[in-house]
């Protein structure tokens, strides 16, 4: 347990080293949010490569290595590089309504990420996903100390990526049975990152409210509870968008790289959903706008290496690996065909609308009155970036919508799971209550 | 605003928005008294007034001055409207939520014999009124010691208050989690969903307060004279003194609707993690994850079971299990079966009746999870095939209810529908 904390706390340290190398002008909220998942991905990337490549073990020695690693790259770059007190926030206590409000606000928050944090701590997994696989690889991983085993080389534990699983093994290679701490901190990392965000655009008052929002919203906090790859995966297809959106607006390249980075981080932690097709839809519109393409370029490229470094990775180890894969061009193809068919035939649509209805809107329906008038808003005030915002949050949906018609068709009892589009559907939160918030931009 | 040449009677529109306001707040009276309105009376006033806002924006659109004129005649009605209104609400709502809170939820509805839950519906109100009501209350006579003692005071007390009522929730509800349900209404004559009701209304009388917050220009308010025309439903009010326009005030205020709801889940959840946390603090990790999945009779059993199973079988083991069909989508998963059971094999029965395949060394019997009242009995239990005293080496079984073991040599397996059996039978 203590060996695991301190991993964590070393990932802490290295990050942010690692923005001071990069001599990020963020503030410290920004920094200790994109610790986490950047050192966490990074580390897991490596881990797998380690594993694969050269057969290093998995084992406490490798997590100690990890841990002296980051640490020494933190402290180096934070004694080599001076540090510039320039652009940490300073923060004045007074005692204003503001500021008392925003107190309370943060006070619940930090009651429930406390809650949380201590819950995960002490109590076993017992979500079903995870039993049948993210966990189940994870511990025989440890047992093993490799992913290259028996147990594990089959399509259906193959057909999800890493993240979560090695996430797990941050805990178990040390001995430690809280794997789900790694789920807290994922949660209070989107917390600071989200807040962060919204600071760049509002006031501090309601980028608190924005945070809060999203902090508590139901589905986030049931999922922070739980060790399923959505959180992590709607959190990193969020922040994928509004760092994208961050640098359509500031221009700014790190908000690039970063959003490049957390796309990246949302194939390795699902590879079923592919949100990296909307990001390069959104991506190209933007770059026309602003005719940019060697960035273009730069920035798909770790989703597009990960994704294929990660396909061979399966194909290798599936035993009739090329004919699953000429299998899958098949059904690709028969399923866009029949996708074709399918949008003709309003009988078929009109269930799979009121599904989609039913299982990815209204269980945001306390979203949807203040997403009607900030968008009302956004027309009235005829604001580019409430255009772009709208763009990116109805890409989101019309993806959605389109691949729960392409499931309909190809996977019979689609319509006896509609909890796994609702759970999809929670990759849309970040981006929509970001969107609510923005509206009080024009007057902050 | 581009003003358009559209050649509509804007007075026309404006006065009809109007009546639409009128029209939903003598609803929403009528309502409120109790009278027997058909069901469509509560779905035609949200309309009535979704359409009046509508045309409000519409107005706004296209011209704003014409729509700042016309928009006086009514607005003096409502303004104080909301002055009167709004302490009558708030009295009422803490009175009915107090009462509430000590006899039982649903209390005030019985006896007035309403279709409506009158918290829920007084909070809304409250939400609609507040703004009118800060902008009266910031323009009359009283309002340098209304600013500078009375809304801090109330400010701090809201929140104290709120806090309270939380906490009472969170704590009841811990009680009634870790002894029995309803111990806290035996015990103390609580009901922990009172103070749902409860933080409720105070969280809505919060939002008062949130919305004076949001206002900036405060100096220039105190120096004017009031003007009746700032007073429209409140929203108008805030859209010509806060910084915020009359939209981002309603987002404002469905945003904070919504804040209110989420905050009751999250104290909803901290509550039942501290309870769980408490009542698994000294059990080991299957009774813990027994406990968090339902419990013995729940999808509990799993835990319990397999840890049976894994004290009666070697590690090379091979077992035969149910197919993931009816009864058996838990146990006839061979994945969810691998992480309790590994490194045993699971071999999957492609239907009910199939026979034991050769590479085989035992096979589960497994009743089925869940006791669905409406299902017919003879539907439980696996494997539904005779297995010959031959073929076995030995059964073992486990009691659901007492984990009570036991061990049954040379006798042949047959289901019985009757018995709830569970267990792994040895093959030779």
């Amino acid at each position: 347990m203590l060996s695991q904390i301190s991993l964590f706390i070393s990932f802490y340290i290295g990050s942010i080293g690692f923005l001071y190398i990069l001599k990020d002008k963020s503030s410290w909220i920004e920094k200790l949010g994109l610790s986490f998942p950047i050192a966490s991905v990074i580390w897991s990337l490596v881990w797998w490569l380690l594993n694969w490549l050269f057969a290093t073990p998995i084992n406490a020695t490798l997590g100690y290595i990890t841990m002296c690693v980051s640490i020494f790259l933190g402290l180096g770059a934070i004694l080599l590089i001076r540090k510039d007190n320039k652009y940490i926030r300073k923060f004045t206590p007074g005692l204003s309504l503001s500021s008392m409000a925003t107190s309370i606000l943060i006070a619940l928050l930090a009651a429930m990420m406390l809650t949380n944090i201590v819950y995960n701590i002490n109590t076993p997994i017992t979500d079903w996903d995870s039993l049948t696989l993210y966990d189940f690889r994870a511990l025989r991983a440890a047992e093993n100390q490799s992913l290259e085993i028996e147990p594990l080389q089959n399509s259906y534990i193959l057909g999800y990526p890493l993240y979560t699983s090695i996430g797990h093994l941050y805990g178990y290679v040390f001995d430690s049975h809280s794997p789900k701490l790694f789920y807290s901190l994922l949660y209070l990392s989107g917390i600071l990152i989200f807040y962060s965000l919204l600071l760049k655009v509002t006031s501090n008052l309601i980028s608190t409210l924005g945070a809060t929002t999203l902090g508590l919203y139901p589905l986030i906090v049931q999922h922070s509870y739980m060790a399923y790859t959505n959180l992590a995966h709607s959190f990193f297809v969020g922040f994928a968008f509004l760092y994208l959106f961050e640098w359509w607006r500031s221009g700014s390249n790190r908000n690039l790289f970063l959003s490049s980075f957390f796309i990246m981080a949302s194939s390795w932690t699902r590879s079923v959903e592919p949100f990296f097709m909307v990001y390069l839809g959104i991506l190209l519109i933007m770059i026309v706008q602003k005719h940019r393409r060697v960035r273009f370029l730069i920035s798909i490229l770790p989703v597009l290496i990960l994704r294929q470094l990660w396909e061979y990775y399966r194909t290798i180890r599936l035993e009739s690996g090329s004919a699953n894969v000429a299998l899958e061009v098949a059904g690709l193809t028969n399923s866009t065909l029949d996708l074709m068919k399918t949008i003709a035939n309003p009988e078929h649509l009109s269930i799979v609308w009121n599904f989609f209805i039913e299982n990815a809107i209204l269980p945001h329906k306390s979203l949807l009155l203040a997403i009607f008038f900030a968008t009302l808003h956004f027309i009235i005030v005829r604001s580019r970036s409430g255009y772009m915002l709208m763009l990116i949050n109805g890409s989101l949906a019309l993806f959605i919508f389109l691949g729960t018609l392409q499931f309909s068709l190809v996977y019979q009892n689609w319509i006896n799971i509609p909890g796994s589009l609702t759970k999809v559907s929670m990759t849309m939160i970040p981006v929509l209550i970001y969107y609510v918030f923005y509206s009080f931009r024009s007057n902050s | 605003m581009k003003k358009y040449s559209v050649k509509i009677n804007i007075s026309r529109i404006a006065e009809f928005s109007n009546e639409l306001f009128v029209i939903t707040f003598f609803l929403i009276i009528l309502d409120l008294t109790g009278l027997k309105l058909p069901h469509s009376v509560g779905k035609t006033y949200t309309i009535l007034f979704l359409a009046g806002v509508l045309l409000r924006v519409f107005l706004l659109i296209i011209d704003r001055n014409t729509y700042k004129a016309l928009c006086r005649n009514l607005s003096n009605f409502f303004s104080l409207g909301g002055a009167i209104l709004l302490p009558l609400l708030l009295g009422l709502l803490l009175a009915v939520s107090t009462a509430e809170l000590f006899h039982y939820p649903g209390l005030v509805q019985e006896h007035l014999n309403l279709k409506f839950d009158p918290i829920r519906w007084m909070s809304a109100m409250l939400l609609i009124l507040t703004p009118s009501a800060i902008i009266l209350l910031l323009k009359s006579r009283l309002r340098k010691k209304l600013l500078t003692i009375f809304i801090p005071k109330i400010f701090y007390l809201l929140l104290f208050l709120t806090a309270m009522a939380w906490t009472g929730r969170y704590l009841f509800l811990y009680l009634d989690t870790i002894y029995y349900d309803n111990y806290s209404f035996a015990t103390f004559h609580i009901h922990p969903v009172g103070f749902t009701n409860l933080s409720m209304s105070l969280a809505s009388l919060s939002a008062f307060v949130f919305i004076f917050m949001m206002l900036k220009n405060r100096k220039e308010l105190y120096n004017s004279s009031p003007k009746v025309s700032d007073l429209l439903m409140g929203f108008q009010g805030v859209y010509q003194t806060l910084s915020l326009s009359i939209i981002q005030a309603l987002t404002l205020v469905s945003m904070f609707g919504a804040l209110i709801l989420y905050s009751q889940y999250a104290t909803q959840k901290i509550a039942l993690s501290y309870a769980n946390l408490h009542n698994i603090s000294k059990s080991t990790q299957s009774e813990a994850t027994s406990y968090l999945l339902g419990g013995r009779q729940s999808y509990g059993w799993i835990a319990e079971y397999t840890d049976f199973i894994k004290t009666v079988t070697p590690d090379n083991a091979v077992i035969f299990i149910p197919p993931q069909i009816e009864h058996w989508t838990w146990t006839g998963n061979k994945f969810f079966m691998l992480y309790f059971l590994y490194p045993r094999k699971m071999v999957v029965a492609t239907d009910l009746y199939q026979g034991i395949p050769e590479s085989v060394t035992h096979v589960l019997i497994s009743h089925g999870l869940l006791k669905d009242v409406d299902e017919d009995a003879a539907s439980f239990g696996w494997p539904k095939i005779i297995i010959s005293s031959a073929q076995i080496s030995r059964i073992d079984l486990i009691d659901r209810s007492n984990l009570e073991k036991n061990t049954i040599l040379g006798e042949a397996y047959y289901q019985d529908p009757s018995t709830e059996r569970w267990g792994i039978i040895t093959l030779r």
